[in-house]
C-alpha cells in the first residue's frame, strides 16, 4: 500500500518534539515533510497534496515578509503571535487570490488538519469551529510519543471513511 | 501731608497709570507708568501739579472739590500733546487726597480683554456704553459690542432690584459686592457681585456709572468639584492639645464615615487614628515638614472610620507654623484601602509565584542529579560526562552496532523459518524485523538529522524487545544474542545522547526561570545593598553558573580580563545574574563553526565614565527589525527554535532591569559574520555582541573582589 503523504508544519519538530515523529516512520505508512515556519508551511501546501496536514499554533514565520510583518504585528500586544492559526485562515477561508498564489484544492479541506499545540482548547475553540478544523490535541496535557501518529490516522481514517462512502453513494 | 501705607501701595501696584494728589493738586504718589506717561522721574514726582496738565481748571476744581461720593474725569495734556483722562476720586479714609487712574484708551484694551472680571460703563440713561470681553461672556454673548447699547437694567432679572442698586450708588457714590441676579443671552439667570460707582462730568453732574461685575458661578462651580471628587480637604488647629477639624469638605466626613461635613467639624483629628503609633509617625513627619518649611506628601495613615472600620488613607498636609510652633495644617486625603488591598494581594501572589519558581528549579535541579545517575548506570561507569552529540557524531558511533546488526539479523530470521521453529517469531515479526533493520540502515538519507537518535533507539529497543520474546530453546541464544547486543548498543549509545538532550533541555531552562523569579519578585523584596567589587569579578561568578550549559553546549568562553579591577557600585548578586542570562543566551545561539567549534568572548571595557561587560557570540541573527523588541519580556524572536521552551524570552528583559537599576543601560548589535555577503540574509552566521553598560567608580585604595 502507498504511504499517505502528511506534513506537519511545528518549529520545534527538531528540537523538544522530536519524539513525535518517530512512531511516524516507524508505523511505516507515511512519508513525512516537515515545515519549521509558516512561509515553509506555505510553500510545502502549495507544491504537494497532502493526506493529513498536523499545525502547531506557535510557529515562526520564517523568510516571507508578508508572515514576518504579521508576526511583528501580533506581537505587539505581546501575546505570542499565532502564525499557526494564520496559516489555517488564509489556507481555509481566504479568496483564493489573496496572496496571488494558489493552492490544490485539497488544501483547502479543514476536515485534513488537526492542531498540536500548547495553547488550550478554549482559547481556540471558536476558531477551530469557524475554520471547521475538528482534530486537536493538546501538547502539554495529553502529549505521549504517538500523538502525532493517533493524530494523522485519526484524519487519515476519517477521510478514508468520507471517500468510500462518497463511492458507495 | 503723607499718604497712606495702604493707598500708597494701591496706586504703586495699580495695572493702569495711577496717581494720588492732595487738595491742592500736588502729586504725593504715583506708578512708574503714570511716570513715564508725564515723562517726570518718581523721584521728581512731588515738584509737580497735576494743574500742570490740566487745560480745563473748572474741571480740575471740580474734581479737587469731589467728596468721594463721585467719580470725576478731568483731561490731561501730556507733554507729547496726546491728550488721556484721568479719573479722579477722593480717598476714603483720610479723605484729603484724591487718587487717578488713566482711563485712556489704550490702557483700557488691556481690562477690554484680559482682565478676567468684567468691567463696564453706562451713560446716565444707564445705558451700556462700554463693556469688557469678560462681561460679555459671562453672559453668554460672544463679543462685548454686542453688549453696548442694552440697559443695564434690563440685565437684571428684577427691575425693582436695577432701580434700588443704582438709588443707592447715586447715594453713596459707590456700592460693592451687592449680589445680584443678571439675565444671560439665553434668558437664564446667573449670580452676580457688582461693585458700582457714579460718575460726573466736569461740570459735576450725573455722567453715568462704572462697574465691576463678578461671577457667582465659577465659585459655585468649584465648589462643586471639591464635593464631587473623591478627595477630602481638611482643616485642623491645634487648640488645647487637640487637632480641631475647623473646616473640611463633605468628601473627608464620608471617608471618616461621619454624614456630613457639619458634623464632623468641630472633632479632633487624632480621635480617628487606628493607633498611637500611627499618631506618632504622622506627627514626626508633620514636624519635619514644618521645620523644612515643606508639606506631608503621600503619607499613608490608618484611621478607625465613626462605623469601627479600619481604613487607609493616603494624606498629603502642609503645616501651619508661626514661630516655630505648629498651630495646625491644611491638607487633602484620598481613601486608599482599595489600593492597598490589591498591592497586598499582588505582593502575595509575588511571593507565592516566587516560592513556586524556586520549588521548580529545585526541582530542575533534582532532575539533573537523577539524569547524571541513570547516565552512569547505561553507561556502567561512574561520573559519566554527558555531553550533547551532533547527529553525525551519533552516526559515526552507532554505524558500527547497525553494521553489526546487519550481519547478526538474517541468521536470526533463518533459524525462525526452519520448520521446528516456526512459532519463534511469527510472520509479522519476522516482516517487521526486516522493516527495522531497513530504517536503520537508510535513515541518514531519508530522515532529517535531528530525528536520528530518536528513531534508531525506538527502533532498537523494538528489535531489542522482539528477541526478548523469543520462547526460550526455540532458537539458540548464540543465534540471537549478537542481535540483542546490537540493539543494546544501539539503546545505549541513544539512551545516553537522550540524557544528554534532557540534560541540556534542563540547563536551557533553569537560568530563564531563576531571571523570571527575580524580575517577578522585584519591588516585593528588600533591595539587595550595594558594594563596591570589581566588575571583571561578577562576570567571573556569571561564567561559573553558565560553564557546564557551555561544556553541554561545547561552546567556549573565553575571558581572559580576570585579573581587571573595574571597581563599581553595585548589587553583585543581581549583576552577576544579569551577566549570566546574556552569557545564557549567547551559548544557547552559538552555531559550531566547521573549523574551531563555538566561541563566546567575555570582555570588560572602560570609559571615562562607566564600565561595559560585552558579550560576543557567532550564530543565530538577531534581525535588525527585532532589535527594538529584544528586550520585551516574553518576546520570542522569529529565527528563535525554543519558543514553546518555558521561561524563555525573559533573560533580556531581566538584565535591562538590573542595569537600569544601576543607573546604566544594555545594547545589542548584530552584524554578519565575517564571510557573509548578504547582510539582510538570515541564514547565515551572524556576530552578535551584547553590552551591559553601568557607571563606575574612580578608587584610589583598592577593593577586595
Amino acid at each position: 500500500m502507498a504511504k499517505r503523504r502528511v506534513l506537519w508544519i511545528e518549529d520545534s519538530a527538531f528540537n523538544e518534539n522530536t519524539m513525535l515523529a518517530t512512531p511516524v516512520y516507524l508505523s511505516g505508512k507515511y512519508d513525512l515533510t516537515i515545515a519549521l515556519t509558516a512561509t515553509d508551511g506555505y510553500d510545502a501546501l502549495q507544491r504537494q497534496e497532502f493526506d493529513a496536514i498536523v499545525v502547531d499554533i506557535r510557529i515562526s514565520p520564517g523568510d516571507d515578509q508578508r508572515w514576518v510583518d504579521t508576526y511583528y504585528r501580533s506581537f505587539e500586544s505581546l501575546k505570542a503571535a499565532r502564525l499557526g492559526l494564520k496559516l489555517l485562515d488564509v489556507v481555509l477561508t481566504g479568496p483564493k487570490e489573496q496572496w496571488r498564489e494558489l493552492l490544490p484544492a485539497t488544501a483547502r479541506d479543514p476536515e485534513r488538519y488537526g492542531v498540536l499545540t500548547v495553547e488550550g482548547i478554549n482559547e481556540l475553540r471558536h476558531d477551530l469551529s469557524r475554520l471547521g478544523v475538528s482534530v486537536y490535541r493538546d501538547k502539554g496535557r495529553s502529549e505521549t510519543p504517538d500523538t502525532l501518529l493517533q493524530m494523522l490516522e485519526e484524519i487519515t481514517n476519517r477521510h478514508a471513511e468520507r471517500g468510500a462512502a462518497s463511492e458507495s453513494s | 501731608m503723607s499718604l497712606s501705607p495702604g493707598l500708597r501701595e494701591f496706586v504703586e501696584s495699580s495695572p493702569l497709570p495711577s496717581c494720588a494728589i492732595d487738595r491742592d493738586a500736588r502729586f504725593l504718589a504715583a506708578n512708574d507708568e503714570f511716570c513715564e506717561l508725564i515723562g517726570v522721574p518718581n523721584t521728581e514726582l512731588c515738584a509737580h501739579s497735576v494743574a500742570e496738565y490740566c487745560s480745563d481748571g473748572s474741571a480740575m476744581n471740580t474734581a479737587l472739590a469731589t467728596d468721594g461720593t463721585a467719580v470725576v474725569e478731568v483731561v490731561l495734556t501730556l507733554p507729547n500733546a496726546r491728550h488721556v483722562r484721568l479719573a479722579c476720586r477722593a480717598g476714603k479714609i483720610p479723605p484729603d487726597h484724591l487718587i487717578g487712574v488713566v482711563a485712556d484708551d489704550a490702557y483700557m484694551s488691556l481690562v477690554d480683554s484680559y482682565v478676567p472680571t468684567g468691567v463696564y460703563r453706562t451713560d446716565a440713561a444707564r445705558v451700556i456704553v462700554r463693556a469688557n470681553h469678560a462681561f460679555a461672556r459671562m453672559l453668554g454673548f460672544t463679543d462685548a459690542a454686542q453688549i453696548s447699547g442694552r440697559c443695564i437694567d434690563r440685565l437684571f432679572v428684577d427691575p425693582e432690584a436695577a432701580d434700588q442698586f443704582h438709588d443707592r450708588v447715586d447715594h453713596a457714590g459707590l456700592v460693592s459686592h451687592k449680589e445680584v441676579f443678571f439675565r444671560r443671552v439665553d434668558g437664564t439667570p446667573t449670580e452676580v457681585v457688582l461693585t458700582a460707582v457714579a460718575l460726573r462730568d466736569s461740570a459735576g453732574a450725573a455722567a453715568g456709572y462704572g462697574g465691576v461685575v463678578e461671577t457667582r458661578d465659577a465659585e459655585k462651580a468649584y465648589k462643586q468639584v471639591l464635593e464631587s471628587i473623591p478627595v477630602g480637604f481638611y482643616v485642623v488647629t491645634h487648640v488645647d492639645g487637640r487637632d480641631v477639624i475647623t473646616d473640611c469638605n463633605q468628601q473627608f466626613a464620608l471617608i471618616h464615615e461621619i454624614d456630613s461635613r457639619e458634623e464632623m467639624i468641630g472633632k479632633d483629628a487624632r480621635a480617628f487614628h487606628y493607633s498611637q503609633e500611627d499618631t506618632r509617625r504622622f506627627t514626626e513627619h508633620l514636624k519635619a515638614a514644618a521645620r523644612g518649611g515643606t508639606a506631608v506628601l503621600g503619607e499613608q495613615l490608618r484611621i478607625r472610620t465613626a462605623k469601627g472600620n479600619v481604613r487607609t488613607i493616603e494624606v498629603n498636609a502642609r503645616p501651619r507654623v508661626t514661630d516655630g510652633v505648629i498651630l495646625g495644617r491644611t491638607g487633602a486625603v484620598r481613601d486608599i484601602t482599595a489600593e492597598m488591598e490589591v498591592r497586598d494581594a499582588v505582593n502575595a501572589l509575588r511571593t507565592d509565584m516566587s516560592a513556586f519558581l524556586h520549588t521548580f528549579r529545585q526541582t530542575v535541579q533534582q532532575l539533573k542529579h537523577s539524569i547524571a545517575a541513570v547516565a552512569d548506570v547505561l553507561a556502567g561507569e561512574p561520573h559519566v560526562r554527558l555531553l550533547l552529540p551532533s547527529p553525525e557524531e551519533l552516526a559515526e558511533i552507532v554505524r558500527p552496532a547497525i553494521a553489526e546488526l546487519r550481519a547478526a539479523l538474517p541468521p536470526l530470521l533463518m533459524a525462525a523459518k526452519s520448520a521446528a521453529h516456526v512459532t519463534a517469531i511469527s510472520d509479522a515479526d519476522v516482516e517487521r524485523l526486516a522493516y527495522l533493520l531497513r530504517m536503520l540502515e537508510t535513515s541518514e538519507k531519508t530522515v532529517p538529522p535531528a530525528h536520528w537518535r530518536d528513531l534508531w533507539q525506538r527502533a532498537a529497543l523494538e528489535i531489542a524487545s522482539m528477541c526478548r520474546r523469543i520462547p526460550t530453546h526455540t532458537i539458540a541464544r548464540a543465534t540471537y544474542r549478537p542481535v540483542l547486543t546490537a540493539a543494546n548498543r544501539i539503546t545505549t549509545t541513544t539512551g545516553l545522547a537522550t540524557l544528554a538532550v534532557a540534560r541540556d533541555a534542563l540547563e536551557a531552562v533553569d537560568s530563564p526561570l531563576d531571571a523570571l523569579r527575580e524580575l517577578v519578585t522585584s519591588g516585593a523584596r528588600p533591595e539587595e545593598a550595594r558594594e563596591h567589587c570589581a566588575l571583571e569579578r561578577c562576570v567571573m561568578d556569571a561564567i561559573a553558573h553558565v560553564t557546564a550549559f557551555a561544556e553541554e553546549r561545547r561552546v567556549e568562553l573565553h575571558f581572559s580580563g580576570g585579573a581587571g579591577r573595574t571597581i563599581v557600585d553595585v548589587a553583585r548578586h543581581a549583576v552577576t545574574r544579569a551577566l549570566a542570562n546574556v552569557l545564557h543566551n549567547a551559548i544557547k545561539y552559538s552555531w559550531q563553526r566547521e573549523a574551531g567549534g563555538a566561541r563566546v568572548v567575555v570582555r570588560v571595557l572602560r570609559t571615562p565614565a562607566n564600565a561595559i561587560a560585552s558579550v560576543e557570540n557567532w550564530g543565530v541573527p538577531v534581525p535588525a527589525d527585532e532589535m527594538a523588541l529584544v528586550f520585551k519580556l516574553g518576546f520570542r524572536g522569529r529565527l528563535s527554535t525554543d519558543r514553546g521552551r518555558m521561561g524563555t524570552g525573559v533573560g533580556l528583559a531581566d538584565t535591562l532591569a538590573v542595569a537600569r537599576a544601576h543607573g546604566g543601560s544594555v545594547r545589542v548589535e548584530s552584524r554578519p559574520g565575517a564571510t557573509a555577503t548578504n547582510p539582510a540574509d538570515y541564514h547565515q552566521p551572524f556576530v552578535t555582541t551584547v553590552s551591559f553598560e553601568i557607571p563606575r567608580l574612580q578608587l584610589h585604595t583598592p577593593v577586595e573582589g
